[in-house]
Parts: C-alpha cells; sequence; structure tokens
C-alpha cells in the first residue's frame, strides 16, 4: 500500500536520504535509527512537505511522490509531528473539526447559511468516538496552550484519525510521555491498527517500538541498513553498532 | 459632537481598509501595500458603471464587487504566488510596485480629475445630539458595523473562516488538517480586494475619487491597523474608529491641513509606545 523506491534528497551539499526502499502493508510499521538518519526527513517526503530528487512514493497503487500536503491528506495519509502542531487559536475539538475539513467537502454556501445540519451531526458523532478512543474527551473545550502535554499528544493522534485514513505517519510518538502514558498510548495504537489502519511510526524507544511493530526498518546516514522484523532487526550486527548497541535502549 | 460623526464616518472607512490589511497579514504574514488602490478601484468602477453605463445601483455594486474578488484572486495567483525567492520583504516590494501600477492604470483609464458618483440613497441631514450627519454618511456607518458583523461570523463559525483562522496560527497544521492552505491564501487577497472596493464604493459619492487617493487610504487604513494591533479583526476595527475621530478632533481645533498629519503621529507613537497595538497579541515564535 505505501511504496518508496529509490527516494534520494539532498540539502545542499548534504544527501539527507540516498536510494531508500522499502514497502509497508497492514498493521503497524516502524522506522527506527540514530538522530540524523533521515527518518522525519522520510516522513516529510511521504506526506509532501519536501519533494524528493530522486525517487517514488506510491500510495495505494498511486504516484503521489510530488503531490501537495493537503492532497496527499486526502488521499489517506495523516500525520503527526515530533513537535506538537495543534492550532492554538482554536480549542482541541475544534482542532479535530478542522481534521475533518477536506474529507466532508462542505458546501460553502451551506456552511455559511448553516444548513449543513447532517453533516454537523455526522461530524460531531466523528469526533466523540475518536474523542472516547484516544481517552481526551474532558479535554476538549479547552486550548492547546491550557492541556497537559500527554493530552495534547493524544489529541494529535486523534486529529490524524479522524479523516478516517488509511495509514497514519507517527513521528516520535511516545517521546515525552511518561510509563502510564506510553501505555495507554500502546494499547490506543493497537486498537487503531486493528480498525484496519496502518501505522508507520518513528521511534526511540525501542521497548515501545517491540511490544507494537511487526515490521522495523533501520535507517542510517539516509540509507535503509535492515528492514524485517524487531528479532530479526534487534540481531542485525549493522544496527547494534550504529543504533541499538548491545543492549536494548 | 461634530467631529465625532464626522470621524466615525471616515473611521469606518479606514476600518474596512485596515480589517483588509489585517486578512491578508493574518494567512500570509505580508502587508500589502496595494490595499488602497482596492479602494480607488471600488470607486471607479462604481462611477463607471453607474455614471458612464447607467446600470443600477444592484448591478453596479455586484459588477464592482466582482470584478474586485477577481482583481484579489489575480493580484495574489499572478504576482505574488510565482515570485521566486518568497521573502517578506521582497513579496512585500511587489504589493508596493503592483500599488503604483495600479495607480498608474487607473490615471490612464479614468484621467486625473475627481470623479463624481452619486448618492446612493436620498440625500437628508440628520440632526442628532449636538450636531448632523448626511443620510450617505449613515450608510458608510451602517454599512461597515455590517460587514464587520457579517466577517466576524464568518471567521467565527464556518468552516471556511476557521481554516483561515488556522492559517494565521500554524499553516503546517493547518496543512495536515488537509486545508489549502494555497487557496486560503488566495481568497485572503479576494475578500481583501472586496472590502477595498467595499470602502471605496460606499465613500465615493461622499468625497470624489481620485485615481491617487489609494496612498491615503492605505497609509491610514495601515495606521488604523497597527492601532488596533496588527491581525486583531476587531482591534482594526476600533483602530479605524479611534484614528478617524481622534483626526476628526485635531481638524477641529487645528488648522484642517495638519489633519493628515495626524494619522501618521499617531501610527509613530504606537510604534514607540506599544508596538503591538491596542489588542495585539504577542505570538510566541518556535525556535
Amino acid at each position: 500500500m505505501l511504496s518508496l523506491r529509490d527516494i534520494s534528497i539532498s540539502f545542499g551539499g548534504l544527501k539527507a536520504l540516498t536510494d531508500v526502499t522499502f514497502s509497508i502493508d497492514d498493521g503497524i510499521n516502524a522506522l527506527i535509527g540514530p538522530n540524523g538518519a533521515g527518518k522525519t526527513t522520510l516522513f516529510n517526503v511521504i506526506s509532501g512537505f519536501l519533494k524528493p530528487d530522486n525517487g517514488t512514493v506510491v500510495f495505494n497503487n498511486k504516484d503521489i511522490t510530488f503531490r501537495e500536503p493537503y492532497e496527499i491528506f486526502s488521499m489517506g495519509i495523516s500525520r503527526t509531528f515530533q513537535n506538537l502542531n495543534l492550532i492554538k487559536d482554536v480549542t482541541l475539538r475544534e482542532n479535530l473539526y478542522l481534521g475533518v475539513f477536506e474529507k466532508e467537502k462542505p458546501s460553502f454556501l451551506k456552511d455559511i447559511l448553516r444548513l449543513n445540519k447532517r453533516l454537523w451531526e455526522k461530524v460531531n458523532k466523528k469526533i466523540e468516538d475518536v474523542m472516547d478512543l484516544t481517552n481526551v474527551s474532558k479535554w476538549q473545550h479547552l486550548k492547546p496552550d491550557s492541556a497537559p502535554y500527554g493530552v495534547l499528544k493524544n489529541f494529535e493522534l486523534a486529529r490524524a484519525l479522524i479523516s478516517n485514513p488509511d495509514l497514519i505517519l507517527l513521528d516520535e510518538p511516545a517521546a515525552g510521555l511518561n510509563n502510564a502514558e506510553k501505555e495507554n498510548l500502546g494499547l490506543i495504537i493497537d486498537k487503531i491498527a486493528g480498525m484496519g489502519i496502518r501505522i508507520l511510526m518513528v521511534e526511540h524507544d525501542m521497548s515501545f517500538v517491540s511490544s507494537l511493530a511487526k515490521y522495523v526498518v533501520c535507517l542510517n546516514f539516509g540509507k535503509v541498513i535492515a528492514m524485517g522484523t524487531y528479532t530479526e532487526i534487534r540481531q542485525n550486527k549493522e544496527v547494534i553498532k550504529a543504533y541499538l548497541g548491545d543492549t536494548d535502549a | 459632537m461634530q467631529f465625532l460623526y464626522s470621524g466615525i464616518t471616515s473611521g469606518s472607512i479606514y476600518a474596512l481598509v485596515a480589517i483588509g490589511f489585517n486578512i491578508i497579514y493574518n494567512t500570509t504574514g505580508l502587508i500589502n501595500f496595494a490595499q488602497g488602490e482596492f479602494v480607488v478601484l471600488g470607486g471607479m468602477l462604481m462611477y463607471t458603471t453607474l455614471t458612464m453605463f447607467g446600470l443600477n445601483i444592484f448591478s453596479a455594486f455586484l459588477i464592482t464587487f466582482i470584478l474586485m474578488f477577481l482583481v484579489g484572486i489575480l493580484f495574489e495567483r499572478v504576482f505574488l504566488r510565482y515570485v521566486r525567492l518568497k521573502t517578506e520583504i521582497n513579496l512585500i516590494t511587489v504589493t508596493i510596485a503592483l500599488a503604483i501600477i495600479l495607480r498608474g492604470i487607473a490615471m490612464m483609464i479614468w484621467g486625473r480629475d475627481s470623479l463624481a458618483v452619486p448618492s446612493y440613497v436620498e440625500e437628508k441631514t440628520v440632526l442628532l445630539v449636538g450636531g448632523s450627519i448626511t443620510s450617505q454618511s449613515l450608510v458608510v456607518i451602517v454599512v461597515c458595523f455590517f460587514t464587520a458583523i457579517v466577517l466576524s461570523t464568518f471567521f467565527k463559525y464556518t468552516k471556511y473562516g476557521k481554516a483561515f483562522r488556522a492559517c494565521h496560527d500554524d499553516q503546517v497544521a493547518s496543512t495536515i488538517c488537509g486545508i489549502d492552505v494555497n487557496l486560503i491564501r488566495m481568497l485572503s487577497f479576494a475578500i481583501a480586494s472586496f472590502l477595498g472596493a467595499l470602502a471605496g464604493a460606499i465613500v465615493a459619492p461622499i468625497t470624489f475619487v481620485t485615481y491617487t487617493d489609494g496612498v491615503m487610504s492605505g497609509l491610514k487604513g495601515f495606521s488604523a491597523a497597527i492601532l488596533g494591533g496588527l491581525g486583531s479583526f476587531w482591534g482594526g476595527l476600533f483602530g479605524g474608529f479611534l484614528l478617524g475621530v481622534i483626526e476628526g478632533f485635531f481638524a477641529f481645533i487645528l488648522p484642517s491641513g495638519f489633519k493628515d498629519a495626524f494619522a501618521f503621529i499617531i501610527l509613530l507613537l504606537i510604534l514607540f509606545v506599544k508596538p503591538s497595538g491596542l489588542f495585539g497579541k504577542k505570538k510566541a515564535v518556535r525556535v
């Protein structure tokens, strides 16, 4: 469903990605590697924020390499960011509401005249369902500046989920969370995968990765150095040398 | 009290221009120095449709607004979108260049003379406490308030309005919500152009229209936007009225030749004392 072929990108003289090729299909997948390996750059290429110098990104049999981010979103890929990227001027619930903006294609005139009653009911139901799934309902009327960090991480996940995506890219979802929050997040991600939504996550917490991901790709200096199950990756000498070391991080 | 009534009338125009500045600033971070030319074009098009083509008021307004909406779209799509290096200073320079070009085009089409646009309502003088106001001035004030309420409702309650606010707040976050940021940028120019045209159209019967009017309309609208707080919708509205009233007051006690200087004295004062304006918020920037 997501296939990357020979993706390369440079920033000035620095080669950030070199011939990155891999595919992911169902379930939860992880992209690991040391800082500066090119993981977030690759996410930016997949989600359209960066255009590669070479290579193609194919999603659901469509070439999305040079599509704009909002088009890629409407084709079924949503994402979260390493740093929180919620809209601060509106409430958390309204952030979710904006997340369905493109998918629902509201009629401009009906919207102005407030005639979209059926659409509003559908959107509100969807928002309630997603908030229940991510355990954030009680914070919905706050603005992002007033809510705890862990809640905001879940809201970002909720916003990624609300547009009924086929694939969610999670950029360091567990970063900054305590153990209880990580455990809760793991359960939520598992439930999302159970709904048939594919996940590709960048994550440094290897216990989090090992408990969730069925397929792992390891990048180093912009190149894929290994891919396979977590157990296979854990035993790969190159991965051990470049990133994991002799004991789990 | 008379300076108050005339100040509110001119303040309504400054407010509409200031809101136009703010809408573009909020979605693009740019100051559009051609905003004043939109005001002139609005007045000129009303003159053309009403006086030259003899259309009725409804058709004249409709044609003027549609054309100016398209001018706004053209402005962003053609001239700003294809600037190779989109730094703020480059884009602002483009708006200054376009303002000069639009002024030149207006001079070539409509000439150097002031053009009189017929009044839209029966000319009457309404007596108020301590002064009076003309029916045409009342139209200006009512239209300004009505527009402010409609726009405020649009930004606050509609999905597209929320998309504008989202783009103002965080364009990356808006993009991952599926909002077409380029479309919102284009629409912001279209709405600002429409607002400028509206201001120009409603004030034309009171002040006449001359191709050079855009400079002063633009700079005073900009001063009003700075006074209220650049980017603040209600700040722009309030800044416009306050500027109009202060200007009216000083024109009342000092020679009227000094009138225009006060807008810029206020602009300087605000920049020295409270650069974020009366209602402006300081924006945190992630570094």
